[in-house]
């Protein structure tokens, strides 16, 4: 089940170079039906999840190169599974969002299905060659993605991910390799390294700063997050919903599934310095949110200041906090993406600019799209009722027993937020209409088609938690359970 | 005395008398690169039946093992695809082909004897048949100076080279008072040689014997601070030779390099170790950093290829068992990146009749598949998963964290970095800028076979490994 939602993409892509040139609508709506293919079978994984199991489900494993210790394992639990959810709806939001790319069509859908691939497998790899190879292998074809369909900017903007990625991760394929001859076992296996492993307090120590370094550029920390503002500014809009909803999220989880899992004292020893960084990310990205003329770019700024809620959650170590922090993780992914489709593609394609300044009432000319992005800002502003306010909410409540001085500093940013998506939405809706915006045409099916799903998502995350929550949980309870918190 | 132990060889001296005779016979330059080829092949194929009779002659100085049959295997391989890569370029390039191709397989020939040699007598031999082949072929494109200059630039180092190197087995022979490689290990693990000293007082001259040596083959392997011919040399060649050169050469230097240290000095490991330790440092930092400004793909290359060879060095400073496993597999790797990025140059050699950054403009439209091909080939170079170069790099990394050599991993990591830059700059010209013109690109069907072949043996070697990690395992255990 599982090789088959990773690998269908790829097969995909692979099929998609071999159709002819010309024919850009074959190509796309080829494409798109690919797309659908995980979601699919995603849904029929969410039939048979067992939601009381702490454990890996669907689980394959296999031989892969047995004189090294590296298997082909495959496995989902509760945190991996909404990542999974997030990653192929995204994916098909941002085939639709790319329907008037004109330029080498074939090869942008060939690399985004290529980029599904790379997601789907990271969040369910088990095994750390297995992992980094994922890892890697969603880096070449955003890369491109940035470089080739992007803005004036996209050359620079494009080596710059590679290069910050890579150095992260070059970082932590050395600590995967010394953990490979720390623990003394043989394999790579990440379950079986965090169950039985044996490592000394000082090894953890090192070994979680290789990874964190790793993982740091990916969510990204401050001040590893310089590469984004420009990466997300200059990607085109698929691949800035593809790189804010699921590439951000590749960091965090990696702290879910290994750090906090395999280097438990360590976790311990770096809890408050995370927190320390994540009330930094989230204050810095707020202001400096607050300080954008281009939309996208605050949309940009909003993704460093929200990853800090995650953070936050994962220093405090209580189950609310950690619950708190996939929660934010699942709720900006949906999000996220919709904010980059409002301004990068419903409301660019219309007016043709970004700039704050160069737009304005939009409310009277185009309606009801001014209202979806009306939404989005409120919901991105964790607004009570969409699904935002839920995760922070979390992160908070359960964080202010441990760390009740960084919630006060950091609620400050919840100021900040609301301030600057309201700074937005009175620059770009309201006021007086340049004349020319007259007779824009308001949203379309098309449009909506990405739009109405994700809202109905974030609606029913923002009013029945438990959905969620009885996913996280149980994984929750047994990472603290490893930290020796329960 | 077992003759058959040499089959591949006589092979192949057959094969260098028979292109001479064509020469004078085919009407046209195809037969006779055709049958440099057929000639290799039919080497190639000998190799398999070597097999059963593994042996060894003229006192244990020339042998047969898995270990030598792989890098054989592996020369003969790339004399192949140099071959093929060469015949519509020698036709351009109006380069006598009868010269060329017999030349090609001397040189090769000379691999030979190098990865089979136990004595560093035959090893000298053996280099100096590759080196004296490869200054003529260095020089052939005799309208171009910079062709001269390079096969000069050769000829005058490589003396060097060979000077340095004799001086070195002297240095060992003299204290140990035999050539053998096996003999040379009991003499220094017992202390009774020649001069029949102690092992205290050999101590010093085997040392400076050693330093020779390796410089000796610093030179050959274009290591830092041996590698100042290497830029010029790599650009002036003829391109297929700068090919065979970087693949071929390099590997017949590491291979008898590895004999020489683990058989011969595997004593002495503790102090030549932290020498190569440095060598490799320098070399992938400065070669890294030296291909960083450079405009011509072939200068770009070369520099490449230092640092490359500086990957390759880490694995012999901690060449124990763990650490031969991954030099084989690497260099195997490496020929196959190599020798793919080098057909995709010839293609725009032979097109553009220049080899700058700029020509790969566009090709991503032109010539969708190799620019593809090309990103794959770099992307094993810089190390990015599931390529064959990812596994090499990974499992010299492993053997360096395994021995305590973590700086050297780390800097080897570091320096995967900073060699992205430039690989860069070529898949942005391929990907990220429209064609400077509009000429159409006549591409060979050999070019497209080397090429396919080439990737997928990249993307065989990153994601079924395990056959090729049994069969050089089996080579590599077979070193001492």
């Amino acid at each position: 089940m599982l090789s088959t939602l990773v690998f269908v993409p790829l097969i995909g892509a692979i099929i998609t170079m071999f159709l002819p040139k010309e024919e850009d609508r074959i190509i796309k709506i080829f494409a798109l039906l690919v797309s659908l293919i995980p979601i699919v079978l995603v849904g029929m994984m969410w039939l048979d999840f067992d939601m009381a199991a702490a454990g890996m489900q669907f689980v394959e494993k296999a031989e892969w190169i047995p004189s090294l210790g590296v298997t082909y394992h495959l496995g989902v639990d509760g945190i991996s599974f909404p990542l999974l959810v997030i990653s192929a709806l995204i994916t098909t939001m941002a085939i639709i969002t790319s329907w008037n790319i004109d330029h080498r069509v074939k090869d942008f859908f060939a690399f985004v299905l290529l980029l599904e691939t790379g997601l789907l497998g990271l969040f369910v790899a088990l095994d750390y060659v297995l992992f980094y190879i994922f890892w890697e292998i969603v880096l070449v074809p955003m890369y491109f993605l940035i470089g080739i369909w992007g803005g004036p900017r996209r050359r620079y903007a494009s080596i710059k991910f590679f290069i910050y990625t890579l150095l992260g991760s070059v970082v932590m394929l050395v600590g995967i390799l010394a953990l490979y001859f720390g623990s003394g076992l043989q394999t790579f296996d990440i379950l079986t390294i965090a169950q039985q492993a044996n490592l000394s307090p000082t090894f953890q120590w090192w070994l979680f700063l290789a990874f964190f370094l790793g993982f740091a550029v990916k969510v990204p920390v401050f001040p590893f997050h310089t590469w984004l503002p420009d990466a997300h500014v200059e990607a085109p809009t698929g691949g800035s919903m593809l790189l804010a909803g699921v590439l951000l999220k590749m960091g965090a989880y990696g702290f879910y599934r290994i750090s906090y899992t395999t280097f438990p004292d360590a976790a311990q020893s770096f809890a408050l310095f995370m927190g320390v960084l994540g009330v930094v990310n989230i204050i810095y990205g707020a202001l400096a949110a607050m300080a954008q003329e281009d939309v996208k770019k605050m949309a940009a700024y909003s993704s460093i200041s929200h990853m800090g809620f995650v953070l936050v959650g994962l220093a405090a170590m209580t189950p609310m906090s950690m619950n708190g922090g996939l929660y934010v993780l699942f709720s900006h992914g949906l999000i996220s993406p919709l904010m980059f489709f409002f301004v990068g593609s419903v409301f660019y394609d219309r007016t043709h600019t970004r700039m704050m300044g160069e737009l304005g009432g939009l409310y009277t000319k185009i309606p009801l799209a001014a209202g979806l992005l009306a939404f989005t800002a409120f919901a991105n502003l964790g607004l009570p009722g969409l699904s935002g306010f839920i995760g922070e909410f979390f992160t908070f409540a359960g964080t202010w027993t441990e760390l009740p001085n960084l919630v006060m500093i950091a609620v400050v940013g919840l100021v900040f937020t609301a301030a600057y998506h309201l700074r937005m939405m009175q620059k770009v809706l309201m006021g007086d209409a340049p004349a020319k915006y007259d007779g824009l045409p308001d949203i379309s099916a098309r449009e909506l088609w990405v739009a109405i799903p994700l809202m109905l998502l974030i609606i029913w995350a923002g009013i029945y938690p438990n959905t969620l929550l009885s996913f996280f949980n149980p994984s929750v309870e047994s990472i603290l359970a490893v930290l020796g918190v329960m | 005395m077992n003759v058959g132990i040499f089959t591949p060889e006589i092979v192949m001296v057959i094969t260098l008398i028979v292109i001479l005779g064509v020469k004078y016979l085919a009407k046209n330059q195809f037969t006779v690169g055709l049958t440099a080829v057929v000639g290799l092949i039919t080497a190639g194929v000998s190799l398999a039946y070597l097999t059963d009779d593994l042996g060894m002659i003229w006192g244990h100085s020339f042998v047969v093992d898995s270990y030598s049959i792989f890098f054989k295997a592996l020369l003969i391989g790339v004399a192949v695809v140099v071959s093929v890569i060469s015949f519509k370029y020698v036709e351009e390039k109006k380069i006598k082909p009868g010269e060329f191709y017999s030349l090609l397989v001397a040189s090769t020939l000379g691999m030979l004897v190098m990865v089979s040699s136990y004595s560093l007598v035959s090893i000298y031999i053996g280099l100096e048949l590759m080196s004296i082949s490869a200054y003529i072929l260095i020089g052939m494109l005799q309208e171009d100076k910079r062709s001269t200059e390079a096969a000069l630039k050769y000829l005058l180092i490589g003396a060097l080279t060979s000077a340095l190197l004799l001086f070195g087995v002297s240095l060992l022979y003299g204290v140990t008072g035999t050539t053998n490689l096996i003999q040379i290990a009991e003499v220094v693990s017992s202390g009774q040689g020649a001069l029949t000293a102690t092992a205290a007082s050999m101590t010093p001259l085997l040392m400076m014997g050693v330093v020779f040596v390796l410089a000796g083959f610093g030179f050959k392997v274009a290591a830092v601070p041996f590698h100042m011919w290497a830029p010029d040399t790599y650009e002036g060649a003829p391109t297929s030779i700068t090919a065979f050169l970087i693949t071929g050469s390099e590997a017949a230097a590491f291979a008898a390099l590895l004999r020489v240290f683990n058989v011969g000095l595997s004593e002495l490991a503790e102090t030549w170790s932290l020498l190569i330790a440095i060598l490799a440092l320098l070399s992938m930092t400065l070669g890294n950093i030296g291909a960083l400004t450079q405009t011509n793909v072939k200068r770009m290359m070369a520099y490449s290829a230092i640092a490359q060879a500086g990957y390759v060095l880490v694995g012999v400073a901690v060449a124990t068992q763990s650490g031969i496993f991954p030099v084989l597999y690497y260099l195997l790797a490496y020929a196959f990146m190599t020798l793919g990025c080098f057909a995709v140059i010839i293609l725009l050699s032979n097109n553009f009749d220049s080899e700058e950054l700029d020509d790969f403009r566009g090709l991503s439209e032109k010539a969708p598949m190799f620019a593809a091909a090309m990103t794959l080939f770099f992307l094993s170079l810089v190390g990015i998963p599931p390529t064959g170069g990812f596994l090499g790099k990974f499992f010299i990394f492993k053997a360096a964290i395994g021995s305590n050599y973590l700086w050297l991993a780390l800097a080897m990591a570091i320096n995967s970095v900073i060699s992205l830059p430039y690989y860069y700059g070529v898949v942005k010209n391929m990907y990220l800028e429209s064609p400077t013109n509009n000429m159409k690109l006549t591409i060979p069907s050999e070019l497209k076979f080397v090429v396919g072949f080439s990737a997928i043996a990249i993307l065989g070697l990153g994601i079924i490994p395990e056959k090729f990690i049994n069969l050089i395992q089996l080579a590599a255990n077979f070193v001492f």
